[in-house]
């Protein structure tokens, strides 16, 4: 059946030309609704696995490294791991967008690092990555 | 004939609505909560620092160690382990038994731990 046979149709069934457009108009309602959740559903389920399965990565690698931390039992060892997570959390900072505010603890606690980094020059990271740990320690400063 | 053109339409433009504006939350949500990670870690990392006492570093691994594992448990859905990481849950099980929690306050988690070690379970 063609288009034109179902107005054709339409119009047998409803009698009236405005019952055939209303029908079109609900059959448009429905279909954005419908579109819409499908939108949304398609996203949720191609997206959300990818998602989980990152997270999921990121556990099993806190669990590996906590690990190594306790079974070595050694503060250098230990203090060389929190060194790396520090440098790679400012580094994620760093590679944020604009579009939000520090919270005051999080101002606290980068004024800390920037503090703890000037005190201890020898943890600043290699040449290439400083302006990266640089610009992660300026986060909050334009962001207040 | 326009009718359909305008269903057609209206249902394309809904559906890249419908993605779009789920895409865009789903995206700030995530960035929010590596946001808080990246500041939790940072604020960890000088707490140990300024401690420098073996002892923290090792509540701190402790504390990490659990919230990996207890993450894991409330994990859903139809996923398989690499060889990498079912080592490395077997090794944090065996972690978890020669060193019992002390403190009552981690008792009810027990039974909620004990589903994490099957999470590696599928072949």
């Amino acid at each position: 059946m063609n288009i034109r046979n179902l107005t054709s149709a339409l119009t047998q069934a409803f009698g009236r030309p405005w019952m055939i457009h209303l029908s079109w108009f609900v059959l448009l309602v429905v279909t954005c609704v419908a579109g819409v959740q499908l939108g949304s559903r398609t996203l949720n389920w191609g997206v959300s696995p990818l998602v989980w399965q990152g997270e999921r990565g990121a556990q099993f690698a806190k669990i590996s490294t906590s690990l190594a931390e306790l079974e070595r039992n050694d503060i250098a060892f230990s203090e060389g791991l929190a060194v790396a997570r520090l440098r790679t959390a400012l580094i994620g900072l760093a590679a944020e967008d604009d579009g939000w505010r520090c919270a005051s603890y999080q101002s606290k606690a980068m004024a800390d690092a920037k503090s703890w980094f000037d005190a201890h020059p020898e943890h600043r990271a290699t040449r290439e990555l400083q302006p990266f740990i640089a610009d992660g320690l300026r986060t909050c400063e334009t962001r207040m | 004939m326009v009718w359909f053109a305008i269903v057609l339409a209206g249902g394309m433009t809904s559906f890249y609505l419908g993605s779009y504006s789920v895409g865009y939350a789903m995206t700030q949500l995530a960035w929010q909560n590596h946001r808080g990670d990246d500041f939790g870690n940072v604020k960890a990392a000088i707490w140990l620092f300024t401690r420098n006492d073996l002892t923290a570093y090792h509540q701190f691994s402790v504390g990490q160690l659990r919230d990996g594992v207890i993450h894991l448990a409330v994990e859903d859905g139809d996923w398989r382990c690499s060889d990498n990481q079912r080592r490395t849950l077997s090794r944090a099980r065996i972690w978890w038994k020669d060193h019992p929690d002390p403190t009552p306050t981690y008792a009810p988690l027990e039974r909620i731990v004990e589903k994490s070690w099957s999470a590696c379970d599928k072949p």
